[in-house]
């Protein structure tokens, strides 16, 4: 065998390595970049289970108060309901959206009850749930951009062949509604001169 | 045809070096991909128990700052690595048989309104390209280094694990560098790594038996520490009394933050990055696309230049003993 046949050889080898190697490593972190929107779509999961238990509370708090109203109260337990009868990522967002629209809106609305925004109980679910809100604004964000990585990687060369072999589809974002993004309508009962 | 044996044995290394590099070169390139992979948590509102990536300021109070050893820079952390000069018959390269750093780790706030603490044993420190900070002396002439350096070598003897403080013979020649890296205050941190809760790691501490001796000498030989500890204030310290104090003292002196600011900072500490068996963990100076470029910069060049340079002397070795 001659040195060139080696060579040649040698390269051939090296190549046949790196290819392997490369393919393992794409196939792995496409799994990995699967398993990753997963577990953040989990991590949402769990903030969204926190702020329905604290729902049926903020809802009793109102209802005692007699003069509060009753409209805003059916709209949040409604997306409530929905939120439990949701089973795709795209349906739960939605109801998700629906409950932080009715919450701004409950909360909004409470600023026109003196006794309701300095009692005691309103005042820490209030805090409770703009702090899960907050968490869970920010699990969106990250659970987003994982998608975004995932959506991107999948579409690339030399990801598609692997993704095309494993058949990896797109996912879908947990977008903000229209619901969500409108402004929050206050009727304030201003007084009559 | 003559063969020179140097010759061979250098187109021996170079295979060997080039296999190394080829499959470094893969470590690489999937430190990079997997940098790429996460996206950036908050502190505050992440989720802990996996692998986090997080992004942040260092946080430190003026007093706790520390002086680098070399450089003489302030700072709030420092790592020095330690080299030796390893001689060939032709050549020589420095390779790394040590290193120590300042503190078990640091904080580092993302303005998420949490903290984020990280425990730098284990974790694959990536510098800023610029000036290193070094110095370099032969083992015998230990009288020429910096006597902060000197200082710090002493203090953190426990660290080492090859490197031995002592003046070496006349006769000794061997040569060691120090490498230093320093993260300044406000400097912007990036981190990779298994996040764990971090209330229970924070509290876990406890102090060194060394460290308890010394606290309970201090008690017994300050008076304003006496005062301090004696509990049923009757004037004396019983045994109890200088034992508890000892062992709340030796905590005070091994933290890095005084009793006070550790009491207001465990709670808004959310996240510990500490090595985890088979899990990333990445501590850089540099911004997360400079850190993603660096790498798969370094990745390109050793799995290209790894094959050639393992092919050419594999090549050279075949050609040699062909042509005989």
């Amino acid at each position: 065998m001659s040195v060139t046949t080696l060579v040649v050889l040698g390269i051939l080898i090296f190549g046949l390595v790196a290819l392997v190697g490369y393919v393992f490593m794409i196939y792995n972190g496409l799994i990995s970049l699967k398993e990753n929107i997963q577990k953040a779509w989990a991590n949402i999961d769990v903030i969204l289970k926190q702020r329905h238990d604290e729902l049926p509370k903020l809802i009793s708090v109102c209802e005692s108060f007699a003069e509060f109203e009753k409209g805003i109260l059916d709209r949040l337990m409604k997306a409530r309901e929905k939120y439990f009868k949701a089973s795709s990522v795209g349906s739960k967002a939605k109801a998700s959206s629906e409950v932080t629209a009715a919450l701004q809106g409950l909360f909004a609305l409470a600023e026109n009850y003196p006794e309701i925004k300095s009692n005691q109980h309103f005042m820490q679910l209030q805090d409770r749930i703009s702090h899960l809100e907050e968490t869970l604004a920010d699990r969106r964000e990250f659970y987003n951009d994982s998608v975004n990585n995932y959506n991107i990687r999948i579409q690339q060369i030399p990801d598609v062949f692997v993704a095309g072999f494993l058949q990896y589809k797109k996912e879908e974002l947990f977008q903000v509604t229209e619901v969500e993004k409108q402004d929050v309508k206050i009727d304030i009962k201003l007084p009559q001169f | 045809m003559t063969v020179d044996p140097q010759n061979i044995m250098w187109a021996g290394f170079g295979v060997g070096l080039g296999v190394y590099w080829f499959f470094h070169g893969f470590r690489e390139l999937k430190s990079s991909r997997i940098i790429q992979n996460t996206p950036t948590s908050r502190i505050a509102t992440g989720a802990v128990g996996t692998d986090v990536e997080i992004s942040g300021r260092v946080m430190c109070d003026r007093d706790k700052w520390v002086t680098a050893p070399i450089s003489g820079r302030s700072a709030v952390f420092y790592a020095i690595e330690i080299e030796q000069l390893v001689r060939r018959k032709n050549s020589s390269h420095w390779v790394k048989i040590d290193e120590f750093f300042s503190d078990k780790g640091f904080y580092l706030d993302d303005d998420s309104g949490a903290l984020a603490l990280v425990m730098v044993e284990g974790a694959a420190i990536k510098k800023k390209k610029g000036r290193k900070v070094r110095f370099r002396m032969r083992s015998k002439d230990m009288a020429t280094m910096p006597a902060n350096l000197l200082l710090a070598l002493t203090m953190n003897a426990g660290q080492l694990k090859s490197f031995k403080v002592k003046h070496g013979k006349w006769w000794d020649s061997r040569e060691y560098r120090f490498i230093e890296w320093a993260i300044t205050p406000d400097e912007t941190i990036y981190v990779l790594g298994y996040a764990d809760s971090g209330l229970r790691t924070v509290l876990k501490r406890k102090p060194k038996m060394a460290t308890y001796l010394e606290a309970k000498k201090q008690i017994e030989s300050d008076p304003d520490r006496h005062e301090r500890f004696d509990r049923d204030e009757d004037g004396e310290l019983s045994v109890e009394e200088v034992e508890a104090g000892a062992a709340r003292l030796a905590v005070e002196l091994e933290s890095k933050y005084s009793e006070k600011q550790v009491e207001e900072r465990v709670p808004k500490t959310k996240m510990v990055f500490k090595k985890q068996k088979g899990k990333p963990f990445f501590i850089s100076n540099m911004a997360e696309a400079d850190l993603i470029k660096h790498l798969s910069l370094m990745a390109t060049l050793k799995l290209w230049g790894g094959p050639v340079v393992s092919v050419a002397g594999a090549a050279y070795i075949l050609f040699v003993f062909s042509g005989q």
